[in-house]
Parts: C-alpha cells; sequence; structure tokens
C-alpha cells in the first residue's frame, strides 16, 4: 500500500479532488449537507498525502533533472503522436505551493459550508479547481502544465461569475479576458518551444537543456512573462483582481489570493527562469523595478480603501511585489526570500480574506468606516484580526517579516536605492493595517453592530492553522525554507551562469 | 554559574513570555473562577524568576572578567549567506541591561497590581506587560541584529498595545497607531542600516564571506567592522552612512529629533506603563543599540557628531517644552525626551559608559516619578493638570517624600544618583576628544531647566493651597477625599527612591565601578589632558545652574504666583510658540498624514480612471466590434455553447452568462494581433 502510494502520489493528490467532483455530481439533489462533507473530505485526502509527500521528500538534492533534483516523478507518454507526456514531479519549489494549496483548499470548504445556492455545482468546481491548481504545480510537460491552467481557469469563472457579489458579471469576464490573455501568449510560447525543440518535446527539463538554441528568446521571454504578470498581478495588469477580490465568495477569494497569484511567480520561475535564463537575467532590472511599484504602489492604493476586501486586495499586490523583487536580486536570500514569501503571502492573505468573511456574514457590509470598537464585542475575532495584520505589516516573529528581510537583503546586494525605497513600504503597510484595526476594533462600539456573535467554531477551525503557522513560521521558519533551500541554489547558480 | 547561564540563559527571556501566554490563553478564566489576582500573581513571579536569572547572568558575567558568555538556543533562519540564530549574549553591557529592566520591572508589575485593580482588562494588561518585559530582554540579549530586531520591533508593539489599552477612547488608539508608524520610520532605518552592514561585510568590503557564518551577530561585527575602513558608499564613508541610518532606528525608539513626537501622546497609556516602557527601558534602546554597536560608531566621527548634536539638541529643546506644560504626565515625558537626549550626547561624543550610567539612573528616578504621579493621579480620581493640584504633602506623605526625591535627583543635586550620571555626561561633553563646549553649554543650559520645571512640578503638586476641590485627610469637604495609596504602590515608590539616592555611587568619577565593568564591552574612554580642577569648576557651574532654575521656580511659583501670568502676558508670542509645542504636530500631521492620505488618494484614482479606464476602454472597443460579428455570434456560437454547456454542466443558464458575444470576439482578435506581430517580426 504504501508503495503504491509512494509511486503514485502526485498522480493521487492531484486527483483526488477530481474524483471528489465525480462523486459530488452523483449525490443525489437535496443532500447538501453530504456534498459538503464530501468537498471537505476530497481537500483533506490531498491534504493528508501532502504531509507524507513533506515527510519523504529529500530536500538535500537539487537539480532540473530526473537524475537530481526532481522526486516522485511519473513520466510516461501520453500522446504519443505529439510526444506529450504525462509528466509529474516535485522539487523545492513546486512542494512549499503543493502544501500550501493542499492546505489552503480544506479551509475554503470550511468557509463556504455557508453556500446554500447551487451547492452541488458550487463544490464541483471547487474540487476541479484544486485538481486545476496541484496539477500546474506538479506537472512538468508543458503542455500538461498547460492543460492544467486551463482546467483551473474555467471554474473560477463560474465560481465568481454565479456564486459573486452584485457585479459579478463584470468581474468574472475581466478576470476571464485578462487570464485568457496569459493562456493565448503562453499557448503561443509553448507551440513555438514544441517546434524548435529537436525531437519535439513539452518536456521542461529538455526544453531547459536545449533552450540556448532557440531565437526571438526576447520575445518569447516577454510573452510569457506578461502572461505571468497578469496572474501575479504585476502593475500595470493588476486591475481585474480588486474586482475579483470583491465580487467572489470568500473561499474563492481565499483561493486565489492565496494559490492562484502564486502561480504567476512559479511560472516565472519554473519556465522563464529555467528555459530562458539569459534573457530572465538581462531583465533583472526591470523585473526589480516592477516589484517596487507593486510594493510601494499597492501600499498606497490599499490605503485609499474603504471596502475592507478590497484593501486586503491591494495588499496582496504590495505583498506579491516583495516575490518580484526578491526573484529579480539572482541571489540566494532574494530567491529564497521570494519563495518563502510566496508561501507566507498564501497563509497571510488567506486568514486576512476569512477574516473579511467572517464580518462580512455577519454584517453584510465591509465598509471599514462602518465599524467600531468591535475589540470589545468580538474579543477572539479581534485576536485573530490583528495577528494577521501584524503578520501582514512584517511584524518580526511572525513569518512575512522573515521572507521580508531576506528579499531585501537580497535585493540590497544588486539594487541599493531601488531597495531602500521599496524598503519603505513596510512604513506605509504599517500606516494603513493600523489605521484599519483602529477604524474597525478600537474607539467606540457602533451601536448597530454592539451585539455580533464572536467567532464560532468553524470559522475558529479554518483560521486556527493558518494563525498558527503564522506565528509557527515566524519562530521556525526551517521546516519551509529547508525545502527550497537547494533546490533555489541551483537555480540560482544556473541562471546566473555560476 | 557560567555554565548554568551557557544552557539556561534563554530562560530569563521564555519567562515572561510564558507568563504572558498563560494570561494571555487563560487569564479570561482564571479572573471568571478565581478573581483578578492569580493573573497578576502570574504576571509578578515570571518577572521575579527572570529577575533572579538575571541576578545569576551578572554574577557570572562578573567572574568571567567581563567575557561575553552566548547561550545558543537554535539556527532560526539560515539561506545563502545569512545565518541568524535564536541565540542570547550576557556580556557586561547587557547584564546591566537585563537587571534594570527585571528589576524596575518587577517593581512596576507589583505597582500594577494595585494601580490596575478592578480594571476590566486586568489579565490583558498583564499579559501584555509581559510580553513587554519579553520583548525588551530578547532586544538586550539577541545575539545578532536580525534576533535584536525582533524585540526591537516587539517592544513597539506592546508600546502600541499598552498606549491603546483603553481602547474605546479613539484618542488612545490615535495615539498608539502614532507611536507605532512614527516608530516603523525608525525601525526602516534601522533595516537599511541593516541590509548595508549585510551587504558592505559581504561583499562591499571585497573581503567575502565563508557560508554559515552569522554575519549580523555583534561578536563578528564587533571583530569585523575594521573592514569597512575607507570603503565608501553613495560616496560617503561607509561607516557614516550605516551608522546614520541604524541612528534613524535609534532616534525613533528614543524618541529624538525629528522623530520625538509620538511620545508625549504615549502617556494616554496607564501609567505604570509610561514609568516601564516610556520612561525606564524600551525608549532607552537606541542609546542601548549604539552601546552595542560602538565599535562601528567609533569609526565614524561623523555619525559620533550627528548623534551629539541631535542628542543635546533635543535635551533642550524637550526641556523647554517641559516647561510649561500642565498635564503632569506630560511634564515627565518632556523630560524623558530631554534625559534620552543626555544620554545620546554622551554616546555622541564617545562617552558609551556615561550613556550608560545616565540610563541607569535615569531609570530608576524617572520610574519613580512616573509611578509616583500614578500614585496622585489615583488619589486625584484621575485627574492630570497640575493646575488642579496642590498642598499633596500633607495627605500622601510617602509619594510626595519619594517624589521630591526623585524630582532631585533628575534636577542633578549632589549626592543623589542623578548629580553623578549626569556630570559625568557634562564633562565628557566639554572634555572629550569628541565633545566641543558648545555641547557642553547645551547641556548645562537644559540642567538649568531641568530643574525648574521639576520644582514647578514638585511645588504646584505637593506644595501650596489644595486646588483640586477634593477634600484631603483633616479638611472638610465633599467628595471621596485624598488619600495615600497602599503599600503594594508606596513599596516600589521607596525602593526606587533609595536606588534614586544611591545609585551614583557606582560611578563616583576617577573612581567608577560601572564604567570599570562595562569596559569589556563598550571600551576605555579616557579624558586626556584635562586637569581635575577645570572637572571640579564645571561641576560648581553645573550645581549652581541647578539651584539657579529651581531657585527661580520656587521664586515664581510660591513666592511670586502672580508673575508666571505677567511674564506669559508680556511675551504672549514666544508664550503661545513654546506653549503649543512649537505647532510640530500639526507641521508633520500636515505634510506627512496629509501628503501620505493624499498620495494614496492619488493612487487610487490613477488605479480607478487612467489603469483600468484603459481596460474599460478596450473592452468597449471589443463590444463594438462584437456588434459587428454579431450575426455570425446569434446563429452559431450561441448556440454550440448553449449546447456545450448543456450537455456538459446540464445548466443552460450558465451558458448565458458566459455568452455576451464579447470573449468569444476577444480571443479571435488577440489570436489574430498575436499571430501578426508574429508574422511582421519573422518578415522583419
Amino acid at each position: 500500500m504504501t508503495e503504491f502510494i509512494r509511486a503514485h502520489i502526485l498522480t493521487l493528490i492531484t486527483f483526488l479532488p477530481l474524483l471528489g467532483a465525480v462523486v459530488v455530481l452523483i449525490v443525489p439533489r437535496g443532500k447538501e449537507e453530504a456534498i459538503r462533507w464530501i468537498s471537505l473530505g476530497s481537500t483533506l485526502m490531498p491534504l493528508l498525502l501532502a504531509v507524507f509527500l513533506y515527510k519523504w521528500f529529500d530536500p538535500s538534492t537539487s537539480g532540473f533533472s530526473l537524475d537530481g533534483g526532481l522526486q516522485f516523478a511519473v513520466n510516461v507518454p501520453w500522446i504519443e503522436a505529439f510526444n506529450i507526456r504525462y509528466f509529474m514531479a516535485v522539487d523545492g519549489l513546486s512542494m512549499p505551493m503543493v502544501l500550501l494549496c493542499a492546505l489552503i483548499c480544506p479551509l475554503c470548504v470550511l468557509a463556504s459550508w455557508g453556500i446554500d445556492r447551487g451547492v452541488k455545482g458550487y463544490h464541483f468546481l471547487f474540487l476541479l479547481l484544486e485538481t486545476g491548481m496541484l496539477g500546474v504545480f506538479v506537472s512538468l510537460d508543458f503542455f500538461l502544465f498547460f492543460v492544467f491552467w486551463e482546467v483551473m481557469l474555467l471554474p473560477m469563472y463560474f465560481l465568481i461569475g454565479i456564486w459573486g457579489g452584485p457585479r459579478r458579471e463584470y468581474a468574472a469576464i475581466k478576470f476571464f479576458i485578462y487570464t485568457l490573455v496569459g493562456s493565448v501568449a503562453m499557448l503561443l510560447v509553448m507551440i513555438y518551444f514544441y517546434f524548435a525543440s529537436a525531437p519535439h518535446t513539452f518536456d521542461m527539463t529538455v526544453l531547459a537543456a536545449e533552450s540556448s538554441a532557440f531565437g526571438m528568446r526576447t520575445l518569447l521571454w516577454w510573452a510569457l512573462f506578461i502572461g505571468f504578470a497578469i496572474k501575479i498581478p504585476l502593475f500595470p495588469f493588476h486591475t481585474w483582481l480588486p474586482d475579483a477580490h470583491v465580487e467572489a465568495p470568500t473561499a474563492i477569494s481565499v483561493v486565489l489570493a492565496g494559490v492562484l497569484l502564486k502561480m504567476g511567480t512559479y511560472g516565472i520561475l519554473r519556465i522563464n527562469y529555467l528555459i530562458l535564463p539569459d534573457v530572465s537575467l538581462s531583465m533583472a532590472t526591470v523585473m526589480a523595478v516592477m516589484g517596487m511599484v507593486n510594493i510601494i504602489y499597492g501600499a498606497f492604493c490599499a490605503m485609499a480603501q474603504t471596502d475592507l476586501k478590497k484593501l486586503v486586495a491591494y495588499s496582496s499586490i504590495s505583498h506579491m511585489g516583495f516575490v518580484m523583487l526578491g526573484m529579480a536580486s539572482f541571489t540566494d536570500e532574494g530567491l529564497n526570500g521570494a519563495v518563502l514569501q510566496m508561501f507566507n503571502h498564501g497563509v497571510v492573505t488567506a486568514m486576512l480574506f476569512l477574516i473579511v468573511g467572517v464580518i462580512y456574514d455577519r454584517t453584510n457590509n465591509r465598509n471599514i468606516e462602518g465599524f467600531g470598537g468591535l475589540a470589545s464585542v468580538m474579543p477572539n475575532y479581534a485576536f485573530v484580526t490583528f495577528l494577521a495584520f501584524f503578520a501582514a505589516l512584517g511584524l518580526p516573529g511572525l513569518n512575512s517579516f522573515i521572507s521580508e528581510v531576506l528579499v531585501l537583503l537580497g535585493a540590497f546586494k544588486k539594487f541599493k536605492l531601488l531597495t531602500i525605497v521599496s524598503a519603505t513600504g513596510i512604513i506605509i503597510t504599517a500606516a494603513y493595517c493600523l489605521w484599519t484595526l483602529q477604524r474597525m476594533f478600537l474607539g467606540k462600539v457602533n451601536e448597530k453592530y454592539s451585539d455580533l456573535p464572536d467567532i464560532n467554531k468553524r470559522e475558529a477551525l479554518s483560521l486556527a492553522p493558518l494563525g498558527v503557522l503564522v506565528v509557527l513560521l515566524g519562530v521556525y521558519p526551517h521546516p519551509v525554507l529547508n525545502l527550497m533551500r537547494s533546490t533555489l541554489g541551483y537555480m540560482n547558480r544556473f541562471v546566473s551562469g555560476g | 554559574m557560567r555554565a548554568f547561564i551557557e544552557t539556561y540563559g534563554y530562560l530569563i527571556v521564555l519567562l515572561p513570555l510564558m507568563g504572558a501566554a498563560i494570561n494571555g490563553a487563560l487569564g479570561r478564566r482564571l479572573a471568571a473562577s478565581f478573581g483578578e489576582r492569580p493573573g497578576g500573581y502570574i504576571a509578578c513571579l515570571s518577572v521575579a524568576g527572570s529577575f533572579a536569572l538575571s541576578l545569576a547572568a551578572f554574577t557570572a558575567v562578573l567572574s568571567a572578567g567581563g567575557e561575553a558568555i552566548v547561550n545558543r538556543a537554535y539556527v532560526w533562519v539560515e539561506v545563502g549567506n545569512l545565518r541568524a540564530d535564536v541565540a542570547f549574549l550576557f556580556d557586561p553591557l547587557s547584564a546591566v541591561m537585563i537587571l534594570i529592566i527585571t528589576g524596575v520591572g518587577l517593581l512596576i508589575h507589583v505597582y500594577s497590581t494595585a494601580y490596575m485593580k478592578g480594571d476590566e482588562g486586568y489579565y490583558r494588561y498583564f499579559s501584555y506587560l509581559n510580553l513587554f518585559v519579553f520583548a525588551m530582554l530578547l532586544l538586550v540579549l539577541g545575539e545578532n541584529a536580525l534576533l535584536m530586531f525582533i524585540g526591537w520591533e516587539g517592544v513597539g508593539l506592546c508600546s502600541y498595545l499598552l498606549i491603546g489599552f483603553w481602547f474605546s477612547e479613539s484618542r488612545n488608539a490615535i495615539a498608539a497607531n502614532k507611536a507605532f508608524i512614527v516608530n516603523r520610520i525608525g525601525d526602516f532605518g534601522f533595516l537599511v542600516g541593516l541590509f548595508l552592514l549585510y551587504w558592505l561585510v559581504f561583499e562591499g568590503t571585497g573581503a567575502g564571506a565563508s557560508e554559515g557564518v552569522s554575519l549580523l551577530s555583534f561578536t563578528y561585527l564587533a571583530a569585523n567592522v575594521h573592514l569597512l575602513e575607507g570603503v565608501t558608499i553613495f560616496g560617503v564613508g561607509a561607516a557614516t552612512v550605516v551608522c546614520l541610518a541604524l541612528f534613524i532606528g535609534a532616534a525613533g525608539k528614543s524618541a529624538q529629533i525629528p522623530l520625538y513626537v509620538w511620545l508625549p501622546d504615549a502617556m494616554a497609556g496607564p501609567t505604570p506603563v509610561s514609568a516601564l516602557i516610556h520612561a525606564a527601558t524600551m525608549v532607552t534602546a537606541g542609546v542601548y543599540m549604539i552601546g552595542r554597536l560602538n565599535p562601528l560608531f567609533s569609526m565614524s566621527p561623523v555619525a559620533l557628531a550627528v548623534v551629539a548634536v541631535i542628542g543635546a539638541g533635543t535635551a533642550l529643546f524637550a526641556a523647554t517644552m517641559g516647561v510649561l506644560e500642565n498635564d503632569i504626565k506630560k511634564v515627565l515625558a518632556y523630560s524623558t525626551v530631554s534625559q534620552l537626549g543626555y544620554m545620546f550626547l554622551a554616546m555622541g561624543v564617545g562617552a558609551y559608559s556615561a550613556g550608560i550610567f545616565h540610563l541607569l539612573t535615569h531609570a530608576f528616578f524617572k520610574a519613580c516619578l512616573f509611578l509616583g504621579a500614578g500614585s496622585v493621579i489615583i488619589a486625584m480620581h484621575h485627574e492630570q493638570d497640575i493646575r488642579r493640584m496642590g498642598g499633596l504633602r500633607s495627605s500622601m506623605p510617602r509619594t510626595s517624600a519619594t517624589f521630591i526625591i526623585a524630582a532631585a535627583s533628575i534636577a542633578g543635586l549632589p549626592p543623589l544618583s542623578g548629580f553623578f550620571s549626569k556630570d559625568e555626561i557634562l564633562w565628557s561633553a566639554f572634555a572629550s576628544g569628541h565633545g566641543h563646549p558648545a555641547l557642553w553649554l547645551v547641556g548645562l543650559l537644559t540642567a538649568g531647566l531641568t530643574a525648574f520645571y521639576m520644582t514647578r512640578l514638585v511645588v504646584l503638586v505637593f506644595f501650596g493651597k489644595n486646588r483640586s476641590g477634593e477634600p484631603q485627610a483633616g479638611e472638610e469637604g465633599h467628595g471621596e477625599g485624598i488619600k495615600e495609596s497602599p503599600a503594594a504602590i508606596t513599596v516600589p515608590l521607596i525602593v526606587l527612591a533609595f536606588f534614586s539616592v544611591t545609585a551614583g555611587f557606582v560611578g563616583v568619577p576617577g573612581k567608577s565601578l560601572i564604567a570599570g565593568f562595562l569596559e569589556p564591552a563598550l571600551g576605555r574612554h579616557e579624558i586626556e589632558g584635562a586637569g581635575h580642577a577645570l572637572e571640579y569648576a564645571l561641576m560648581a557651574a553645573s550645581v549652581l545652574t541647578a539651584l539657579g532654575g529651581a531657585g527661580l521656580a520656587v521664586l515664581l511659583y510660591i513666592r511670586k504666583p502672580e508673575l508666571p501670568g505677567l511674564l506669559a502676558g508680556k511675551f504672549a508670542l514666544i508664550y503661545r510658540l513654546v506653549y503649543r509645542k512649537y505647532y510640530v504636530d500639526e507641521i508633520y500631521g500636515l505634510i506627512f498624514v496629509e501628503g501620505t492620505k493624499a498620495l494614496a488618494r492619488a493612487s487610487a484614482f490613477f488605479d480607478k480612471y487612467a489603469v483600468d479606464l484603459l481596460v474599460n476602454l478596450s473592452g468597449l472597443l471589443l463590444r463594438v466590434q462584437s456588434r459587428i460579428a454579431g450575426w455570425f455570434d446569434d446563429r452559431f456560437i450561441d448556440g454550440m455553447v448553449n449546447l456545450l454547456a448543456d450537455s456538459v454542466m446540464g445548466c443552460g443558464d450558465l451558458a448565458r452568462r458566459v455568452q455576451t458575444g464579447r470573449v468569444q470576439a476577444y480571443i479571435l482578435v488577440l489570436l489574430l494581433a498575436v499571430a501578426g506581430g508574429i508574422v511582421i517580426k519573422a518578415i522583419i
């Protein structure tokens, strides 16, 4: 049994949610509760397997081939006519992402318990989405990667478009079009890669090895980069995000910010960096500037928001800027910081969106100015919110601090002034976080909300694991850092030509 | 003892954290079943335990002859060339600091059990207070700069939580925000200093480093800062740039010009908090930081000069604001800013041990003053305006006696502790190699002003007529009356007053014990070429100035009480300027707060109306285009999409939503555009 699981663990992790989705489809009408439990079970299984994966993963190997670095590989032909392979494996870059995704999905199901319209469709789509996301992180055949990428896109569109807020259609279309632009660009590059390689292949490891012969490198790089930049999202491709977040139901916002955004930076690291390393290196300054703009611009935009959810959305833009900056530094500190920040941001922002959901469920209100004194009305809620916001503003001792400091330390080695400007982001972030807390939780109690119930067990259950990680990874980041160190060290040497 | 600290030193830090965790997690339940007292006991015990261990650590350091003892817990972060351990450094400097923190901290915890009695958030208060002690200990014991930074911002967090402790008052919450954000500005400087230092030690000096070396550890830095010699960055000496960046951090935490504005507002917190955090410990962190990094600062005369000038300037500037203040706590707050300025003056002239010596004596007399003020505030039923006090000497004998002693100490009357430490600083400012007579003169003026405003405070609170409308013991009148505080309050006062008197004797000029003890950490600070005669003359000058200041206050506020009003009328402009604190808050508010908000609004506006406008415009264009392709759409794609959706999802409704005619057209155009681009590219 263990042997079987071990041999097929990535397939299992990826497709168990899909299996759950199929089961959800055949559950008869009127059994909403059963659907929710099935959905929870189908997301918990990948999590359980991910824990085993973590246990079995050997963090010491590095490289980007089956001989070193890639583990738990499955590599069999899929569509032989086009040499398309079913090629899955994990390394130190994908491991944290798989863990993050597997962790966040069950929490989202918990947060979706209150959805009572179209339960079957919702959970079907959600589970399909999880398969898509996990698939993206484990696929190393470009075609397979692309298939999962698209699989992920469609459920997202419907989840926002059907279960979203008042302007859901606008938001969903906007999301869809933006992401599609990225997809199309990626598709064209993929086809180019296929025909440029000899023999024709979609295998990323082979493409990485042969890529130095490809032409039109800068154009290809930009096509890929813009596709991924939309996902991150980098300024000026970001305006779909606040709209999508505001309209999306809580759990979908959580997945969107917690996992989906990371696919952008993951894609850049996996494809741009490994297949077009020389162009990536030459674009370091461009990427760093974009990271800086995201950090500062996102923070200022966040400060001006009165809608709590929009504020959190813009804070995501700001925090993803740190990822970009770290990646652009091409230093060990910066790269590790960037990937750690991807993980940490996933945890913190998931927490923040869950927190927004808690108050919105109770009051149907997200206007920051509309609250006040909630700390005395909902003390436990206040505690988790303070924890999450302080993590977001990078309080030392909590998780984001370490990743942000690593990013800045690494970036400073390469870009002096640019990093200093980026670091002012921590001041602006502190200002808008504290200002938000003050307006919502401190001061006089708003009579309208003086008897709101504190967080319930289900909400506590969805927030607690994230809260624990926020503290634990701040005090002891080793469990995540250790996963990625060798892989990213290799990657840095590979790209920097060292 | 040494082996014990090497193995168990972390307990000093851990105990208060455990106290905080217990009160934080179980406090409400404990209070519900046993009343509030157990929470207070747990908090006091944890700090008491930490104090006992600190004594052990102190003796260990003493017997180690000042050699540093390190207790390593675990590797915290290890990436590339960065390694930071969770490890604690015990050397003379940190040993003195932890004794102050846990010793004064313990007294203030005990005091708080009475002061906070009956408060709704009693357990929450002690949880925060313990957490503060934890963070402060981490700050001073951290073996590397990154760990120190956890404590650095940790104390900021606790300060934020405690200033805003009574958060249902918006005013308190706003003061808390202000404190944290101004501190963040400082922390930004601190971080930039760290980046610079890390980069410089790593490669900027060309020295490089092997993996696994704890680059930011203080021992490593102390041994390697010499590498920075002759290195420049941005065209300026590397050491200078690093020190100035770090000093921004110190100025934020220790409330120096231009970042002092948060401290007076911080008085919104409970008074024991003001005593512990905003007088005795946290605000001295900047002084400690310079002490800790003294090998670095010593390399840059420019940075030292900046520190000295800012310190002296702040000392004088804040003292003038204390002169006209009427809130008992705010007088003390400005006085704290001013005294911190003295400490920076000492650091800036290279007299590191003199700075730490003043930090020590200041911890005693200022904590005593704040706690005394708290005792008065309780007795006055939360009245803080000294114009409505007076004559409290008769009903509060212990509070008034200890307060007067501490006030005399801060005023620099011999042979109280403040006299010795202040004099050491003034002497160094005058005669040290980095000193200058002008710095000494500013310090002297400040000493006069200090004596003046402290005497004014004492006179207005404890002497003269009772202006409160509340009866004192033995007086007729309505109200609950003014009574002396209980033992939990007065005993800490007496202990602190005792040390306010005696602590100075560890630093008697010529045979200073403390300077000798600190020497392994701070180096030796010799003043050469200046005779003792000069030293005694300057000493006499400062004592006379202090007496003059005090005498003037007595004259103005006892002998001729009508004079202050007359003077205020005569110099109305200056009076108003000082009374309104030079309008600094208003100016900052206008420039920085409103400026930042305007920038934020501008960004959001740009986002909505520029970036998104383009997006929506292109959407509109495509919609027009889609009309043109409408007939095609209706007949073919509509039907196909519906069919597809019906069969796959069994839900025709969904398809109607996708099918708005835009998406397909968009893809089509996009594909054509990209394909066109590629074709053009290929042709070229």
